[in-house]
């Protein structure tokens, strides 16, 4: 991103495939209403393998969140509450109009680049991109 | 005097003596024209298939919704929407 | 093997291959075939081009430019075959492409069982199939190959377009 700063912008669509990523994704959004939506989506792929294989995962969460000095008991609550069911549920139904069936799937611009690619080639995609869009322009 | 062969001689009947075309399948062009027919139209739906499938994928992108955590500038020229899972 | 037990077993191959290569089984075969083919096809078509080429690119085999090309052109080589075959049109080339597409097929999950490549769903019928793995799609394409004996056996001679067009020729004055 700092590459390509003014020139790329990120959106994330959080697409859950399973139920412990359901619930993964739900604290990822309750830690956002705490506004640490970011830190704690880092926080999860870098201790992926400490909790990606828990039925019910929201116990270990709730333990990283404290290291992230979130109050555990409202992220605990906002999931357990179903708040961020429909916004799942929207993201998910989003992907299905589009056909995304794996993860990760991107989209630069119209561009749909399908499963883990390397920095070089990511970066090829966005230059390819940013010069079709340049060109377009004129 | 030399000894005459007996041996027999096919010879064409009248019908046969007369001029003719060489042979040809009888539905030979017809063959090439349903055969043909069947697979442009099969593949013409394939194509369609695709031709929807990419037609449909723009205004599906747009239509995604705006709450979603981004980072980087907003309104810039490229747009990058990842769908990832956390597991 | 005493010869009273060969000359009964080849009796019994014989009865096989004959009943294998009646018109109905040879029909009944190339249905089957093409349709499979025609499904495989467009259960490709129907996904994304992205989605074909990163299930392709998980066999870990073909350099990258071959995964693109082959992603591209692949569903329609099935999709074309399959269809020339169920129909009966040029029966044997239809026959000789799928069979040079199996022996792809096996050779590439040969490969990736031989290199241990852990694969989930090898991707053959889109979102449409079910999951199947390399092991399975070995076998499945092994007996397909052999599915297709009979049908280059009789070249096309039974119910389809390459039998309609071989009528008896008339002669042309």
């Amino acid at each position: 991103m700092q590459r390509f700063e003014g020139q790329v912008q990120l959106v994330l669509y959080p697409f859950a495939l399973n139920p412990t990523s359901e619930v993964a994704t739900q604290a990822a959004w309750c830690a956002g209403e705490q506004g640490k939506f970011w830190e704690f989506h880092h926080m999860l792929y870098r201790r992926q393998e400490l909790w990606n294989r828990l039925a019910a995962p929201l116990e270990r969460l709730s333990d990283f969140a404290r290291d992230l000095n979130l109050d555990t008991t409202a992220l605990k609550s906002c999931v357990e509450s179903g708040r961020m069911q429909d916004r799942m549920q929207a993201d998910k139904v989003s992907g299905q109009q589009l056909q995304v069936s794996s993860t990760p799937t991107m989209f630069i611009n119209d561009y749909r680049i399908v499963g883990t690619q390397s920095e070089g080639e990511l970066v090829r995609f966005i230059r390819q991109e940013l010069n079709r869009v340049q060109v377009q322009g004129q | 005097m030399a000894k005459k062969s007996k041996a027999r001689v096919h010879t064409l009947s009248p019908r046969q003596q007369s001029p003719q075309k060489p042979l040809t399948p009888r539905h030979w062009r017809f063959k090439l024209l349903i055969g043909g027919a069947v697979l442009a139209v099969v593949l013409g739906v394939g194509g369609l298939v695709r031709f929807l499938q990419q037609r449909d994928l723009a205004p599906h992108l747009q239509g995604t919704g705006d709450m979603h955590y981004t980072q980087g500038t907003p309104g810039a020229p490229v747009v990058i929407k990842e769908f990832s899972d956390y597991t | 093997m005493s010869r009273c037990k060969a000359s009964r077993m080849s009796g019994y191959l014989w009865r096989w291959w004959h009943g294998c290569t009646l018109p109905w089984v040879v029909v009944l075969l190339r249905v089957v075939l093409g349709g499979v083919f025609i499904f495989a096809g467009f259960s490709k078509l129907f996904l994304p081009h992205a989605e074909v080429v990163a299930h392709m690119q998980q066999y870990q085999v073909l350099p990258g430019w071959l995964v693109s090309i082959t992603a591209t052109f692949l569903p329609w080589i099935e999709v074309g075959s399959g269809t020339a075959l169920l129909v009966g049109f040029y029966t044997t080339p239809a026959a000789l492409l799928i069979a040079v597409q199996l022996l792809s097929f096996s050779a590439l999950m040969g490969i990736v069982l031989a290199a241990g490549i852990p694969i989930e769903d090898c991707g053959c019928f889109g979102n449409l199939g079910l999951p199947e793995t390399p092991l399975q799609v070995l076998i499945r394409d092994l007996i397909m190959l052999a599915l297709l004996l009979p049908i280059l056996y009789r070249q096309g001679d039974t119910l389809g377009l390459d039998a309609w067009s071989s009528a008896p020729a008339s002669y042309e004055a």
